[in-house]
C-alpha cells in the first residue's frame, strides 16, 4: 500500500554547511515555557525569539555568464538542480499561443541531438531520477534530481536537453494533441473556467491574458519550436540552483564543463511591458450546469517593487489569507456557512500585482455571497482594521516565517528567484523587518488599492437557480465557452 | 484526474542501487524513532531531525468514515471540522454561560430539521418561524465566541499548515510550528481531547455541504468516483462517500457527532507523531504531562460488514456537463497480505512515469488516452480493498476503445512475465521513493503516524522494501491472474450530457 499524494515537498535537511553567513548551530535556542510558570490559557503563552540564522547559498558566476546558486547538504546522499530560464508565453507571437508550453514540453519528450526520447526515459526512469522542464508565462523552470551516485549522468542528460533539444517531430505531434484535449476539456471543471476567463479579463490585450486554441497549436511547426528555444536558451539567460550532497568546488566544475560548449549571445532578454491599470467594472457570466456557483472578483495590484507591498500584503492577509480568521473566511464560511472555499489571493509581481477574491457557494445563495463580498472589502476600504487585527497579522507573518527555509533547495531557488525578480539581495532577510514596520496609518493608507466599485466580476453556475440575478450588480456579460 | 499533472510536477524520486536482495538501510528510520506508550495507551512516535527550529505534529486516531453506520454518513468528517471549533477554555468568553444558549440552540435546530424532513407535508409558516427563533439564538450566541481561536494561537506563534483529515479508516490533525512551542501544541490538542465544545454545530454543517457540493457534486471526476465506489461496493462501508450522502449530511445530529466522538477519540486510539528539531526526552516529558491524565476507554469492536465476493462485472454510467473518462477497479486484499506488496509493483509497471506500459501504450503509441493512473489501495487500507485504473480517452476515441486497450495491456501482464530489468526499476522507484521522503518533518510524521494506525506498526515504511524487494515476475503473474479478471471488476463510465 502506498498513499499516493501530489504534495511536493521541498524540505531536505542540512547537518554540515559550509556556505552560511552565521554559524547554525550557536545560534539556536530552544527554549521551552518554564512549567512553574505555564499561564492558564494558551492565548497568554509567551515564548522566547527563536534565533535562526538560515544558511544561505553561494552566488557563483560562471565564465559562460550562467549565475549559479549552490548550498551543500549531505544529509541525504541527493541531488537537486532547478534552473530559472528569462523566457515566458509573454513572447510567443500572437497567433501561436501555446508555443512558449509546447518548447518546454516537447524539450524534456523530444530527445536531444544525441540521445532517442526512449533512451532520455529509461535512463532517468531506472535510476529513479527525474529531469522535468516547464515555461510558464513569464518564466521558465527546468529541474533535476538525482541520486548522489547518479550525479555525472543526470547532469549530463540534463545539460544535454537544455542546450541540444531534438524536437523529435513525432513527438512534438503528439504534444500538440495533447494540448487540443485539454482545450477540449478545459471547461469541465467550473473553477478552471472561472480562473481563466478572470485572467482573460483582467489582462486585457496584454499577452498574459493569451488563452491558447486548436487554431493557433496548429499553426505551431517544429521549425518554431527550434527558433524559441534558440531565442531564450543561452547561458547568461539561465540561473541554476543547486543543492544537495557534493563538495562546492567539484560541482562548480562539473557544471561548468557540462556547460562549456554552449555559447554566449549576448542578447538581453527585455521585460514584457506590464498589463494597463485601467479599472472598469464589468459583471461576467459563463453558464455551467452544476449546483455550485464559483465567483471571481478582483483587479490589478500594487507591484512587487512598490513601497507599499507589505502595508497591502498584511491589509490582504486580514481580509482573506489568513484563513478562519480573515475577514472574508470569518463572515461568509464561519459565521453564516455559504462556502467551503472563500479568501482572497494577492500576488506582487516585479511589474505589477493581482488581487482577486474566490469563493464558491451553492447557486441558491450567489448574490448573497456577491454582496458579502463587496461589503467587505467595501468595510475595510472605509474603515480600516483594528489595532487587534493588525497586531495579530504582524506577528503571524512574522512567526510563520522561518518556514521559508526548512530545506537546502528551497534556500537556494528563493535566492534564485530574488535575483531572476532583479529584487534587492536582502530581500528575505529584511523581510520580517518591513513587515513589522506596517503601521495602522499605512493600512488606512493602502486601502486605496481595493476597488470594489471598479473591479472585474466572473461568476460560473446555474444562473437560473440564483437568488436574484446578476443583473442588480450591473450590465452582465455573458461569456460564451468553447471547446476550441 | 491527476494524470497529465503528473509529468509537469517535478517530483523528487531517486533510486539506490543494490547487489543483493537482502536490504541493509543506510538511512534507516529504526534506532532513529523513539516510541513510547503512554499508561492510557496513547502512542507517541518521536523523531529528532535537525535543519531549521521548526517541529511538526500529526496526531491520527484509528477512526473514519468506515466506521460510521447507514443513515450517519459525514459523521467523522464533520467531528473532525467541528473539533476546530474550540473546547470549554479555547474559542468562548464565559463557556457556563454559552452552554445555556448552545442548548436552546440545539433544541430549536433540531425542530426545524424535523419540520423540515416533513417534506411536502412540512409546515411553511413553523419552518420560518423556527428559523427566525434560531437565527435570534445564533445572535446571541455570538456574543460569547472567541472567533476560531485555536487557528488565531497557532497562526501568531508561527503555525504553519494547521488542518485535518478524514478517510475512511482514520482521522488526523496536524500542524508545525516554531521548535520551542511544543508546550503550546500539547495544551491546546489535549483540551481538544478533553473538552471540545462543538459550537457553530449548524452553521459548519452548512459549510460541509459547500464541501460536498464542491469537490462531488460540481466536479465530473468526484462524481464519478462516488458512484463508482458505491457500486464496487455492495455492503460495505467503503461504499459510502467520506463526506456523506447529501441527505444525511444535511441533517446531521449534534448528538450524534458528539457520541462518535466520545466513542472513538480515546488515548488508547490515538497516534501522536512529533518531528523536528526537539529535545526528544523534554518532548516526551511535556506529551506525558498533558495527555497521560486522559482516561483510556474500551473501543468498541465495529466488524463491518463484509464486502461479498464479486460474481460478475458491474457496469455503471454516469452523465454530466463533461469530456468522457473512465474508471476500472478490481477487489483485491490490503495490508499485511503479500499480494497488497505485489499491486505496488504492478501500479509501478502500469503508470509510473513516461516508460510504463499504461503511458507508452496508450498515450505515446497509439495515442488513444490523455491521461492513464493507476492506485492501489483505494478507498482505504484497514480493510480489502480495489486496484484501480483511471483514464480519459483522447478524441475521436471512446471510453470503450480506451477499455479495450487498457484490457489489451492487462492480458499482456496476464501471458508474460516482467522481465527482470523493468522489475528492477520499479524497486528502485520505490527505494528511492523512501529516501526522497526523508526531507521533511511533516511528510514523515504524516507517514510515521499513518502506518502506525493503519498498518499497526511504523515499520512498515522500511519493511515494505524489504517484502517488496523478494517479488518475483511469478509473483506478479499470479497476483494478476489472481485478481484483474473480468468477473472482478467494476467499470465506471463519465459521459458527456447534452446541453439544455
Amino acid at each position: 500500500m502506498i498513499v499516493k499524494r501530489a504534495i511536493i515537498s521541498l524540505y531536505l535537511i542540512i547537518i554540515a554547511v559550509t556556505v552560511c553567513l552565521c554559524v547554525v548551530a550557536a545560534g539556536r535556542l530552544a527554549s521551552f515555557a518554564e512549567d512553574a510558570n505555564t499561564p492558564q490559557h494558551p492565548r497568554d503563552m509567551i515564548f522566547k525569539p527563536l534565533v535562526f540564522s538560515p544558511p544561505k547559498g553561494e552566488r557563483v558566476l560562471l565564465n559562460n555568464g550562467m549565475v549559479l546558486y549552490i548550498l551543500e547538504d549531505h544529509e541525504l546522499p541527493v541531488l537537486n538542480l532547478s534552473a530559472v530560464i528569462r523566457t515566458g508565453s509573454v513572447y510567443e507571437p500572437a497567433d501561436k499561443a501555446g508555443l512558449a508550453e509546447l518548447t518546454g514540453g516537447v524539450m524534456r519528450t523530444g530527445g536531444t541531438r544525441s540521445m532517442t526520447p526512449d533512451e532520455i526515459n529509461d535512463q532517468l526512469e531506472y535510476i529513479a531520477g527525474a529531469v522535468e522542464i516547464g515555461i510558464g508565462s513569464e518564466s521558465g523552470s527546468a529541474s533535476l534530481s538525482v541520486m548522489k551516485k547518479d550525479t555525472d549522468i543526470g547532469i549530463k542528460i540534463f545539460a544535454d536537453i537544455m542546450m541540444n533539444p531534438g524536437f523529435d517531430q513525432e513527438k512534438l505531434d503528439l504534444a500538440k494533441k495533447q494540448e487540443i484535449e485539454a482545450i477540449r476539456r478545459r471547461n469541465d471543471n467550473p473553477d478552471s473556467i472561472a480562473f481563466r476567463e478572470f485572467r482573460r479579463l483582467l489582462y486585457k490585450d496584454n499577452p498574459r491574458g493569451r488563452v491558447s486554441t486548436v487554431k493557433s497549436i496548429n499553426a505551431i511547426t517544429r521549425k518554431d519550436l527550434i527558433e524559441f528555444h534558440n531565442r531564450f536558451f543561452h547561458p547568461e539567460n539561465v540561473m541554476l540552483a543547486i543543492s544537495g550532497d557534493f563538495q562546492r568546488d567539484e560541482m562548480v566544475k562539473k557544471v561548468e564543463k557540462a556547460f562549456q560548449n554552449w555559447e554566449k549571445t549576448g542578447v538581453k532578454i527585455p521585460r514584457e511591458l506590464p498589463p494597463s491599470y485601467s479599472f472598469e467594472k464589468s459583471i461576467n457570466y459563463a453558464f455551467k450546469d452544476v449546483p455550485q456557483s464559483t465567483i471571481v472578483l478582483g483587479h490589478l495590484s500594487v507591484r512587487k517593487t512598490h513601497p507599499d507591498y507589505f502595508p497591502f500584503k498584511v491589509l490582504n492577509f486580514i481580509l482573506g489569507e489568513s484563513g478562519f480568521n480573515s475577514r472574508l473566511t470569518s463572515e461568509i464560511r464561519s459565521n453564516r456557512g455559504l462556502a467551503y472555499s472563500v479568501g482572497s489571493i494577492y500576488r506582487g509581481d516585479v511589474e505589477y500585482g493581482v488581487f482577486a477574491v474566490i469563493c464558491q457557494t451553492k447557486s441558491v445563495t450567489t448574490s448573497k455571497a456577491i454582496s458579502l463580498i463587496y461589503n467587505i472589502i467595501k468595510d475595510l476600504k472605509k474603515n480600516g482594521v483594528t489595532e487587534k487585527e493588525l497586531q495579530w497579522a504582524k506577528e503571524s507573518i512574522i512567526n510563520k516565517f522561518i518556514f521559508s527555509f526548512t530545506s537546502s533547495a528551497s534556500i537556494v531557488n528563493q535566492q534564485m528567484s530574488i535575483d531572476y525578480d532583479n529584487l534587492p539581495e536582502d530581500f528575505l532577510e529584511k523581510y520580517q523587518e518591513n513587515i513589522s514596520r506596517v503601521t495602522f496609518e499605512d493600512i488606512k493608507r493602502v486601502a486605496k488599492y481595493l476597488y470594489p466599485d471598479s473591479s472585474i466580476l466572473v461568476v460560473v453556475g446555474k444562473s437560473k437557480d440564483f437568488d436574484r440575478p446578476l443583473s442588480e450588480f450591473g450590465k452582465v456579460h455573458e461569456i460564451e465557452l468553447k471547446d476550441e | 484526474m491527476k494524470g497529465i499533472k503528473k509529468y509537469i510536477v517535478v517530483f523528487f524520486i531517486l533510486f539506490v542501487f543494490l547487489l543483493t536482495a537482502s536490504v541493509t538501510w543506510a538511512l534507516s528510520l529504526k534506532g532513529r524513532v523513539e516510541e513510547h506508550t503512554l499508561k492510557n495507551g496513547m502512542k507517541i512516535l518521536i523523531l529528532k531531525r535537525q535543519y531549521s527550529p521548526t517541529v511538526s505534529f500529526f496526531m491520527s486516531f484509528k477512526v473514519g468514515s468506515a466506521d460510521e453506520y447507514s443513515g450517519i454518513s459525514g459523521t467523522a468528517h464533520l467531528l473532525e471540522h467541528m473539533l476546530f471549533k474550540g473546547t470549554k477554555m479555547l474559542g468562548t468568553r464565559d463557556y457556563l454561560k454559552e452552554k445555556k444558549i448552545l442548548d436552546e440552540i440545539d433544541q430549536v435546530a433540531l425542530r426545524l430539521d424535523n419540520e423540515i424532513l416533513k417534506g411536502k407535508k412540512a409546515d411553511e409558516a413553523k419552518i420560518n418561524k423556527l428559523k427566525a427563533e434560531l437565527g435570534r439564538l445564533q445572535k446571541r450566541h455570538k456574543r460569547y465566541v472567541v472567533k476560531d481561536e485555536i487557528d488565531s494561537i497557532y497562526s501568531k506563534n508561527g503555525g504553519v499548515g494547521l488542518n485535518a483529515s478524514t478517510s475512511y479508516d482514520i482521522t488526523r490533525y496536524m500542524v508545525s510550528l516554531p521548535s520551542n512551542r511544543v508546550d503550546l501544541w500539547a495544551k491546546i490538542e489535549s483540551d481538544r481531547m478533553l473538552n471540545p465544545v462543538l459550537r457553530e454545530f449548524y452553521s459548519e454543517r452548512d459549510v460541509v455541504t459547500e464541501e460536498r457540493r464542491q469537490r462531488i457534486d460540481s466536479s465530473p471526476d468526484g462524481k464519478l468516483y462516488e458512484n463508482f465506489m458505491a457500486a464496487a461496493f455492495i455492503a460495505h462501508p467503503y461504499r459510502r462517500p467520506i463526506i456523506g450522502w447529501m441527505s444525511d449530511l444535511m441533517f446531521l445530529k449534534k448528538r450524534t457527532t458528539e457520541r462518535f466522538f466520545k466513542t472513538y477519540y480515546a488515548p488508547n486510539n490515538t497516534v501522536v507523531a512529533v518531528v523536528g528539531d526537539i529535545d526528544t526526552s523534554k518532548t516526551l516529558e511535556i506529551i506525558k504531562k498533558y495527555f497521560e491524565h486522559i482516561p483510556s476507554q474500551p473501543i468498541p469492536s465495529f466488524i463491518p460488514t463484509k464486502e461479498p465476493e464479486q460474481m460478475g462485472e458491474r457496469r455503471l454510467k454516469v452523465k454530466f456537463d463533461a469530456n468522457p473518462s473512465l474508471i476500472i477497479g478490481y477487489h483485491k486484499p490490503t495490508v499485511p497480505d503479500f499480494d497488497d506488496y505485489v499491486f505496488d509493483i504492478i501500479d509501478g509497471i502500469l503508470s509510473s512515469g513516461r516508460t510504463s506500459r499504461f503511458y507508452k501504450r496508450l498515450i505515446d503509441e497509439e495515442k488513444i488516452a490523455v491521461s492513464v493512473e493507476t492506485a492501489n489501495g483505494l478507498p482505504g487500507a484497514r480493510y480489502p480493498n480495489l486496484f484501480a485504473i483511471f483514464a480519459a480517452p483522447r478524441h475521436p476515441h471512446t471510453t470503450t476503445e480506451l477499455e479495450q486497450a487498457i484490457y489489451r495491456e492487462i492480458e499482456r501482464l496476464k501471458r508474460e512475465p516482467v522481465n527482470e530489468r523493468e522489475l528492477r526499476k520499479i524497486k528502485n522507484q520505490l527505494q528511492v521513493g523512501f529516501i526522497r521522503a526523508l526531507n521533511s518533518n511533516s511528510g514523515l510524521a504524516s507517514k510515521l503516524s499513518y502506518y502506525q494506525t493503519v498498518a499497526g506498526d511504523w515499520r512498515y515504511i522500511e519493511d515494505q522494501l524489504d517484502v517488496i524487494e523478494r517479488i518475483t515476475p511469478q509473483d506478479i503473474l499470479k497476483a494478476v491472474r489472481k485478481y484483474l479478471a473480468e468477473d472482478n471488476r467494476t467499470v465506471a463510465e463519465l459521459v458527456k450530457k447534452e446541453k439544455e
